[in-house]
């Protein structure tokens, strides 16, 4: 459970710092003009928190394999595109202009989405290596 | 046959080494005996009871409260559970990956990331199997003592 915690906080602040990058880049695309108040530091916090939420779904008390893992993930990314989006564009009229601006902040979550993954994937290589060297010296030590 | 038997230093490790022109069943019977005295378990396929040597195990794995031991390119079944073999062979060098696996350390060559803070072990023999998270702390711990 601890290591759950601390992989799900781990992820959490990996979102939020790529969230406030995404925020800015769509931002510059598609309202450059817009200004805001302190209220929008927020969002990033909130948006991460939401975008949590359908992590439970790639819990399981079996251990699931590579594929059914990935099945679960794409079912989590589509769920926080929903989410998001809805959160967003709740009161929002439908229009063209809202449509693309929905289209831009769906790929910018695929792209969080993505970055989050590599970055832990990366973060997880470097342990994978330390276990892998462990592994040859009590190999060694162990060698008859 | 001439049997040798030769002295070495306190810091190696024992070993045995057999000079033969081929690897016949005689070789076999030997290799099979060495093994045997490093330990052996039970286990059952198509009905007939084999003794499989510890050293030979590389992994042991329960699926749907059946358990089976698999060995370089054979599995067998075994009708002890599985936190019993994990008493029997903490001291032999294997170690539980997952809520269902207990691997043979000297049969991983490497360990690589999964998905979702798992990782995906290599086996000697091509195999991969997936080491959960949470057992992590206790293969770093095992590697280090």
């Amino acid at each position: 459970m601890k290591d759950r915690i601390k992989e799900i906080a781990n992820s959490y602040f990996i979102s939020v710092t790529l969230i406030n990058a995404a925020i800015f880049a769509t931002g510059m695309i598609f309202r450059p003009e817009q200004t805001f108040g302190y209220d929008a530091y927020l969002s990033p916090l909130i948006l991460g928190f939401l975008t949590l939420i359908p992590t439970l779904i790639t819990y399981s008390s079996k251990e699931l394999t590579i594929r059914q893992l990935l099945f679960r993930k794409a079912i989590q990314l589509l769920l926080d595109i929903v989410i998001v989006i809805a959160v967003i564009f709740a009161e929002s009229e439908i229009n063209s202009e809202t449509v693309t601006a929905a289209i831009g902040v769906s790929v910018s979550i695929v792209i969080v989405f993505a970055a989050v993954h590599v970055i832990e994937w990366t973060l997880e290589r470097r342990t994978a290596k330390q276990l892998t060297e462990q592994l040859a010296e009590f190999q060694q030590r162990n060698s008859s | 046959m001439d049997i040798r038997i030769v002295k070495i230093g306190e810091n190696s490790q024992d070993y045995i080494e057999i000079g033969c022109h081929k690897t016949d069943e005689n070789i076999n019977e030997i290799v099979s005996f060495i093994k045997s005295r490093q330990g052996a378990v039970e286990g059952t396929k198509n009905d007939r009871q084999y003794q499989l040597p510890v050293v030979d195990i590389f992994y042991i794995e329960s699926v749907d409260d059946r358990t089976f031991i698999y060995l370089e390119k054979d599995c067998y079944e075994s009708r002890k559970k599985l936190y019993e073999f994990e008493q029997v062979l903490a001291s032999r060098r294997f170690v539980r990956i997952s809520k269902a696996v207990i691997i043979n350390l000297m049969k991983i060559v490497s360990i690589s990331p999964a998905l979702n803070g798992r990782f995906l072990c290599k086996l000697t023999n091509g195999e991969e199997v997936i080491i959960s998270r949470k057992y992590v702390p206790d293969i770093k711990e095992r590697l280090k003592g």
